[in-house]
């Protein structure tokens, strides 16, 4: 623990988030991503938050991947198409995507608020005692 | 300077420190499954270490945190951000009010050490 501990704490809150919004904008990049039939799909990337030790905060415990098998759509046009005219796509839904990325978006804000007023806090003790 | 005073304002600041720190660790673990709140709890036993007029009560006043009661969203987390910002800002003007009343009692000092 150091003395300006709630800074590197929100800072943890700030990183996981990050690397949460990280993930949704791939897998929103990702959303028409057509693979032949016979390739597996773009797997989703879901972030799963876990409790640091000691009050140090979050971290990233791991990623899940969502289903490799995706949904089969028929496009004949698509160069990527079997001989039934089907192509393969990533199984992305996009109303989840885009709450979790709000939900990303304002942990991330709620964290750098505290940073800013941690901040605030501590330059007003390094005016301590002085004339 | 170990007077009621400067020692109950010294408790005060650690305590509103650790509370800060609680509110660092809510704030981050907002999406963590299963985590509960960090509450710190000081002003209590502070208080009646002040009222005892009793400095060495004062000194090892109780700064305790638990883990927040509250009931739990659907995922097991109960950090409400709306409570925890709250908590923030007037955890931080406490601070800050803390720190000015420590100055004033240092330049109360200054003043009584200075030779004119």
């Amino acid at each position: 623990m150091s003395i300006f501990d709630a800074i590197g704490i929100a800072g943890t809150g700030v990183t996981v988030n990050r690397k949460w919004m990280d993930a949704v904008s791939d897998n929103l990049a990702n959303i028409n991503t057509a693979v032949r039939t016979s390739d597996p799909a773009y797997e989703a990337k879901y972030v799963v938050a876990a409790e640091a030790a000691d009050g140090k905060g979050t971290q990233v415990a791991g990623i899940v991947t969502g289903s490799a098998e995706g949904k089969l759509v028929y496009d004949p046009s698509n160069p990527l198409a079997d001989e039934q005219g089907y192509v393969k796509y990533p199984d992305i839904d996009m109303s989840t995507q885009m709450t979790s990325l709000i939900m990303a978006q304002r942990a991330y804000q709620a964290n750098l608020s505290v940073i800013d007023r941690s901040k605030e806090a501590y330059q007003a003790a390094l005016q301590l005692g002085k004339a | 300077m170990s007077d009621l005073t400067s020692v109950a304002l010294h408790t005060a600041l650690n305590g509103l420190q650790a509370r800060q720190r609680a509110i660092a660790d809510n704030i981050s673990n907002i999406n963590t499954k299963g985590y509960l709140a960090n509450k710190v709890q000081f002003e209590d036993a502070l208080a009646s270490a002040v009222a005892a007029g009793d400095p060495a009560a004062a000194v090892s006043a109780d700064i305790s945190t638990k883990k927040s009661l509250e009931p739990t969203r659907e995922d097991g987390n109960n950090v409400n951000l709306d409570e925890e910002s709250i908590s923030n800002i007037s955890t931080n003007l406490s601070y800050q009010t803390v720190l000015s009343a420590l100055n004033s009692k240092y330049s109360l000092l200054r003043t009584a050490m200075s030779s004119q």
